[in-house]
C-alpha cells in the first residue's frame, strides 16, 4: 500500500542542477540554503521567493510584449522607399507570398508563444496566489508546456538576424534592425527566466495543502 | 545510495529502486521524469561530442547562405549574423544570438568533454562541479534547431526577392543540432553521475 | 552449489579461462570518425573549388572593400577582394583578389584590371551604376596563352577591349598635334576609329600613335592608305596664302585623323583592291589631307641655288613652282661666305621630283634605263637654262610675306647653265631679290623712262625756245611803235569822237527842242492816223459816202 508523502515532510531536497536527493538536517518550514553533496549547487527544499521572482519577470515581459509587437523588428531600406516590418507584417507578408505554413510557423512561435506563455504563467501564479484549487494535473501539464515551448520564440529573432547580414547591398536593398526586435528578444528571455523561477512543485503544494 | 528518491516536479517520495542500465523513471502523481539512465556507454558521449564539436567549426568556416542580388552577391557565416546586429547597434540582441547559437553549444561541447574525459580515465577533472553546474545551467539556453528553423524562416523571406544558395555550413549546422541532441539524450544529469560514480564503483 | 553423492577427485584440473579481453571500441566511434572524413572531404573540395588568388597593384584602394568588392566579367561576378594594403614601395596598394575556379583561364598576362568608379571624361560620364551598387573592378581579358598572377591596375578604363572587333595601326608622327586619347579617326568623315595611345619615341625625335579602327573600317586600311591630321580648325600660313580648313565638326574639341586610300596610287604589278593591313602595321601621319594624298615621289633630283639677299620668308619646305605647279621643296637653307666673291651667298637646297614634270611620259621613260633617262633629263634641264628658265625668290603672299622658289623664262638675263659638275648641281638663279615685284615694276617703269630720248626732246625744247624768244622780241617792238605813234593818233580819234557824242547828247537830251518837237509831231501823227483809221472804217461801213458824201448829222 503506498502512501503519497512529500519530500518536505521527510526532510528531502532536490538538487536543482543534478536532481540528486539530499537530505536537511534540519526539518524547516521556510526554505534554508544546503549546498548539494553531489554536485555543490544550492540546494532548497523549494525556489526561494518563486512566486514574487516569477511575477516580476512575468509582469516585465508583459508590459514589453506590447512594444514587441507594435515596434518593428525590421527595417527594410531600398532605393525607393523605407519599409518597416512588426512580427505580424512578417506573416501577413508570407501569407501574401503564399507560404502558409511558414507563416503558421511564425506566427504560432512569435505571437502564440510569448503570449501563452506569459498568459499561462500568469494564470498560474494567479492560481497559486488565490489559492485556487483543482486542476492540478492541467496546470501542471500546461507549465511543462510552457516551459518546453519558450525556446521557440527566439525564432524570428534569428530569422532577423540573418536577413540583417545578408541583405547589404548599399541603396539596392539594406535591412536594418527596429526598436521591436530588442523589446522582442527581451520578451523571450524574461519569460525563459520567469519560468525557471517558478517552482512547479508549489502547485502541488497548493493542491496537497489546500 | 539513499533509498529515498523525491520528484523534483511535484516533491513526491518514491522508493529509490536498483538503477537499472537503461531505464526512465516517472513519478506515479505527475508523470514527471524523475530520473533516466541509458545503456549508451560513456565513450558514446565522448564521441557525439567530438562529432558535434567538428561540426561547431566546420560551420563556421564557410558561409551559411549565399544571397544573390542582381549579380550582387552576399553571404554570412554563423558568427555574421551576429555582427551585422551588433553592427547595427543592437549589442544585447546579438549578445543573445550569439549565446544561443553559438555560446551555449560551444560550452556545451567543450563541457561534456571536459568532464567525461577525465572520468573515462577514472579520474576527476579540476572543478569539476562548478563545471557541471555551469553545464547544467545553460543547457536550456543551447537552442541550434530553433536556430535551423529561423535559417529557414529567412531563406523563404529571401527566395521571395531573389537566388538563396544554402551553404555548407547551413548543412553542417543542421548535423550539429542533431548531434547536440543526440548529446542531451545520451547525458542527462544524471547520466553523468551513473559515470561518475559507476567508474568509482 | 552442495557437491553431489559420489564425490569428484579433487586433483580436476581448473579450465584456463582466456584472459579478459579488452572491451572493443564501440561502434559510436565511427561517428566522429565519419564526421572529420566528411569535414575533411568538403574542406578539401572546397579548397579545390576556391579559384587562384591574384593581385593587383592600384595607384588608390578608394572605393574598395575587403569581402565587399567584386571582380566582374562583363558584369558577372567572377571573384571577391579579400585583401587590401599597401605596397612594399609604398607607392601603391596591392588587392589580394580570389578568383572563381571556372575564370582562371582569364588571368593571363595582358588580362586588365581596373577599377569602376563614377567618371567624367572627355565628356562622357561613366560608371554611374557604382554609386548604387559600389565600385567593382572590372576586368579585360587578354589573348596571351601566359598565365599571369600580379597584375598592375589601370587607373583609367581601356578606350578599347580585347573583345571589340578590330585592328589596331602604328602612327608616326612628328607632333601630336590636337590629338589626345579618345581622338577619333575618321573614314570619309564618318567615326571608324580611336586614338588608343600615344607616346614619345625614345629619342624625342616624333610620338608615336597607336589607332584603334573599328570593324568594318579597318577592311580599308590597306597598304595604299594613307593618314593625316584632320584637327577640327587647321590653320596653315605659307606661300599659297593662308588657308583654313576644317575637317569636321565633331574633330573640333579633340582633334582627329582621317584616312583614305590613294586614288588610283597602285605600285605596277599590284591588284586592284590590296589586301587589308595586318595589325599593327605602321604609318605616316601627315600633316593635312593634301600632303597624305600627294603620290609618291619615288624620284628625288636635288638641286642647289645661290641667291643673293635675303632669304627671309623662304622656309623648308616652301614649293618650288613652274608657273604655278609645285614641282619640288625647299629642302634646306644655309649661308656660305663666298672667297671668290667677297660676298655672302645663300645656297638653297631644292628637291625636285621630275615625275611631276614628266607625269605622261612616266610609263616610256620607266621602260628606258637609268643613264639613258638621266642623260635626257639633262639635256632638257640644259635646254631650259638655255632659254632663260631661272630660279627666283618670289613672294608668294604678301599678307603672310611667305616666299616660293620660282622657276620661270627670263628674257634679260646673262646666259648662264647649270652646274652639273658640283654635288648637288648648281641651278642658276637670278640676280633679282628684295620686293619682287614692285622691283619688277619700277624696274621696267625705269627701263621705259629710259627709253625716252630726252637728249633729242632738250634739243627741241631748246630751238622752240629760241623762236619764242624772238616772236616775243617783235612783239616788243609793235607794242613799242603802238606807243609812240598810233598811240597819240589814236588819242586825238577818241577825243573828236568825245565831241561828237556831246553834241548828239545834247540835242538828244530830256528837254532838248528836238525832242520836244519830235514829241509833239509824234502825237500829232498818231492823231491823224487815228482819223484816218476812222475814216477808213466809216467807209468800210460806208462805202457809198466816197459818192454821196457824208450825210448831215440829224438835228
Amino acid at each position: 500500500m503506498t502512501r503519497f508523502v512529500t519530500g518536505r515532510e521527510l526532510g528531502l531536497m532536490v538538487c536543482t542542477r543534478c536532481r540528486a536527493t539530499v537530505r536537511a538536517a534540519v526539518r524547516a518550514t521556510e526554505p534554508v540554503s544546503y549546498g548539494c553533496p553531489r554536485c555543490g549547487a544550492r540546494v532548497h527544499s523549494r525556489k526561494p521567493e518563486s512566486l514574487a521572482t516569477t511575477a516580476a519577470l512575468l509582469a516585465t515581459a508583459a508590459l514589453l510584449y506590447i512594444p514587441a509587437n507594435l515596434l518593428p523588428v525590421m527595417q527594410t531600406r531600398s532605393f525607393m522607399d523605407i519599409e518597416d516590418d512588426t512580427i505580424l507584417s512578417g506573416v501577413l507578408t508570407l501569407i501574401q507570398e503564399g507560404e502558409w505554413p511558414l507563416a503558421l510557423l511564425v506566427f504560432v512561435a512569435s505571437i502564440v508563444v510569448p503570449l501563452l506563455k506569459i498568459v499561462a504563467l500568469g494564470w498560474l501564479l494567479l492560481s497559486l496566489h488565490r489559492g485556487w484549487r483543482g486542476h492540478v494535473h492541467a496546470k501542471s501539464k500546461l507549465f511543462r508546456l510552457v516551459e518546453y515551448i519558450g525556446r521557440w520564440s527566439m525564432l524570428d529573432v534569428f530569422a532577423i538576424s540573418l536577413l540583417v547580414a545578408l541583405v547589404q547591398i548599399r541603396s539596392l536593398a539594406t535591412i536594418h534592425v527596429g526598436l521591436g526586435a530588442l523589446a522582442f528578444g527581451a520578451v523571450v528571455v524574461l519569460t525563459m527566466l520567469a519560468a525557471q523561477s517558478f517552482d512547479e512543485r508549489l502547485i502541488w503544494d497548493a493542491e496537497t495543502h489546500g | 545510495m539513499a533509498s529515498v528518491i523525491v520528484c523534483h516536479a511535484c516533491d513526491l517520495a518514491h522508493r529509490r529502486d536498483p538503477v537499472l542500465p537503461a531505464a526512465r523513471v516517472r513519478c506515479v502523481r505527475c508523470g514527471a521524469e524523475i530520473y533516466r539512465t541509458n545503456g549508451a556507454s560513456i565513450d558514446s558521449a565522448i564521441a557525439i561530442a567530438i562529432c558535434a564539436g567538428i561540426l561547431l567549426v566546420l560551420s563556421n568556416l564557410y558561409p551559411l547562405v549565399t544571397f544573390d542580388l542582381n549579380g550582387a552577391l552576399r553571404d554570412t557565416t554563423l558568427l555574421g549574423a551576429t555582427v551585422g546586429l551588433y553592427r547595427q547597434g543592437y549589442v544585447p540582441v546579438a549578445a543573445l544570438v550569439l549565446l544561443t547559437s553559438f555560446l551555449a553549444p560551444l560550452f556545451e561541447i567543450s563541457a561534456v568533454l571536459y568532464l567525461l574525459l577525465p572520468i573515462r580515465r577514472r579520474e576527476r577533472a579540476l572543478a569539476q562541479n562548478p563545471a557541471f553546474r555551469l553545464l547544467m545551467r545553460l543547457r536550456p539556453w543551447v537552442m541550434s534547431e530553433v536556430f535551423m528553423l529561423g535559417a529557414l524562416v529567412a531563406m523563404v523571406k529571401l527566395a521571395a526577392l531573389s537566388h538563396v544558395i544554402p551553404g555548407i555550413s547551413l548543412y553542417s549546422y543542421g548535423a550539429l543540432m542533431l548531434a547536440l541532441s543526440a548529446l542531451t539524450f545520451i547525458a542527462p544529469s544524471e547520466q553523468f553521475w551513473h559515470w561518475a560514480q559507476g567508474f568509482r564503483e | 552449489m552442495a557437491d553431489p553423492p559420489g564425490s569428484l577427485p579433487d586433483d580436476l584440473p581448473h579450465a584456463v579461462p582466456d584472459p579478459p579481453r579488452r572491451k572493443r571500441l564501440p561502434f559510436v566511434w565511427i561517428l566522429p570518425v565519419l564526421v572529420i572524413l566528411i569535414t575533411a572531404a568538403v574542406v578539401i573540395q572546397q579548397r579545390l573549388a576556391q579559384g587562384p588568388t591574384i593581385d593587383i597593384y592600384f595607384e588608390s584602394a578608394d572605393g574598395i572593400e575587403v569581402d565587399k568588392t567584386k571582380i566582374r566579367y562583363k558584369d558577372v561576378d567572377i571573384g571577391d577582394v579579400i585583401d587590401v594594403h599597401v605596397a612594399k614601395d609604398r607607392k601603391q596598394v596591392v588587392i589580394t583578389a580570389r578568383i572563381h575556379n571556372d575564370a582562371s583561364s582569364y588571368l593571363v598576362a595582358d588580362t586588365r584590371f581596373w577599377a569602376v568608379r563614377p567618371r567624367f571624361a572627355g565628356g562622357n560620364i561613366s560608371g554611374l551604376g557604382t554609386l548604387v551598387n559600389g565600385v567593382y573592378i572590372s576586368v579585360d581579358v587578354g589573348r596571351s596563352n601566359v598565365e599571369r598572377r600580379t597584375f598592375q591596375g589601370l587607373e583609367v578604363p581601356p578606350i578599347v577591349t580585347s573583345d571589340l572587333p578590330g585592328r589596331e595601326f602604328v602612327l608616326h608622327a612628328d607632333d601630336i598635334g590636337s590629338l589626345t586619347v579618345g581622338s577619333g579617326v575618321f573614314y570619309r568623315h564618318i567615326v571608324a576609329g580611336q586614338v588608343v595611345a600615344y607616346s614619345l619615341n625614345p629619342g624625342g625625335n616624333g610620338v608615336t600613335i597607336k589607332v584603334f579602327i573599328d570593324k568594318p573600317y579597318d577592311d580599308f586600311v590597306t597598304s595604299a592608305t594613307r593618314f593625316w591630321q584632320a584637327s577640327g580648325i587647321d590653320m596653315s600660313i605659307d606661300s599659297d596664302g593662308v588657308k583654313l580648313r576644317t575637317e569636321s565638326l565633331s574633330s573640333i574639341l579633340e582633334g582627329g585623323i582621317s584616312f583614305q586610300a590613294l586614288p588610283g596610287a597602285q605600285p605596277p604589278g599590284a591588284p586592284a583592291n590590296p589586301p587589308p593591313a595586318p595589325v599593327d602595321s605602321i604609318f605616316t601621319l601627315f600633316i593635312d589631307r593634301e600632303r597624305a594624298m600627294r603620290p609618291p615621289d619615288t624620284e628625288v633630283r636635288s638641286f642647289v641655288m645661290y641667291f643673293k639677299g635675303s632669304l627671309r620668308g623662304l622656309s623648308v619646305g616652301a614649293p618650288v613652282d613652274l608657273r604655278g605647279i609645285t614641282i619640288g621643296e625647299v629642302k634646306s637653307l644655309s649661308v656660305e661666305y663666298d672667297r671668290d666673291g667677297g660676298d655672302l651667298r645663300f645656297p638653297v637646297q631644292v628637291d625636285i621630283f621630275p615625275q611631276r614634270i614628266r607625269g605622261r611620259n612616266r610609263r616610256d621613260h620607266s621602260q628606258g634605263s637609268d643613264e639613258a633617262s638621266e642623260t635626257a633629263g639633262r639635256a632638257l634641264l640644259d635646254s631650259l637654262v638655255a632659254h632663260g628658265m631661272r630660279a627666283e625668290l618670289k613672294t608668294g603672299s604678301l599678307l603672310t610675306g611667305q616666299k616660293f622658289v620660282a622657276l620661270d623664262f627670263h628674257t634679260e638675263v646673262p646666259p648662264d647653265h647649270v652646274g652639273w659638275n658640283a654635288e648637288p648641281p648648281v641651278f642658276p638663279t637670278t640676280t633679282t631679290g628684295g620686293l619682287d615685284e614692285i622691283q619688277d615694276s619700277v624696274g621696267s617703269i625705269a627701263k621705259k623712262l629710259d627709253k625716252v630720248p630726252f637728249d633729242q626732246m632738250t634739243a627741241r625744247l631748246m630751238t622752240t625756245m629760241a623762236t619764242l624768244d624772238e616772236t616775243l622780241k617783235k612783239a616788243d617792238s609793235l607794242i613799242g611803235q603802238f606807243d609812240g605813234t598810233i598811240a597819240p593818233q589814236i588819242n586825238a580819234t577818241l577825243t573828236e569822237a568825245q565831241g561828237a557824242l556831246k553834241n548828239a547828247k545834247d540835242a538828244l537830251g530830256q528837254n532838248a527842242p528836238l525832242q520836244t518837237d519830235l514829241s509833239s509831231t509824234l502825237l500829232e501823227l498818231s492823231r491823224a492816223a487815228k482819223s484816218v483809221s476812222a475814216l477808213v472804217d466809216y467807209l468800210d461801213r460806208h462805202p457809198e459816202s466816197l459818192l454821196r458824201g457824208k450825210p448831215k448829222d440829224p438835228p
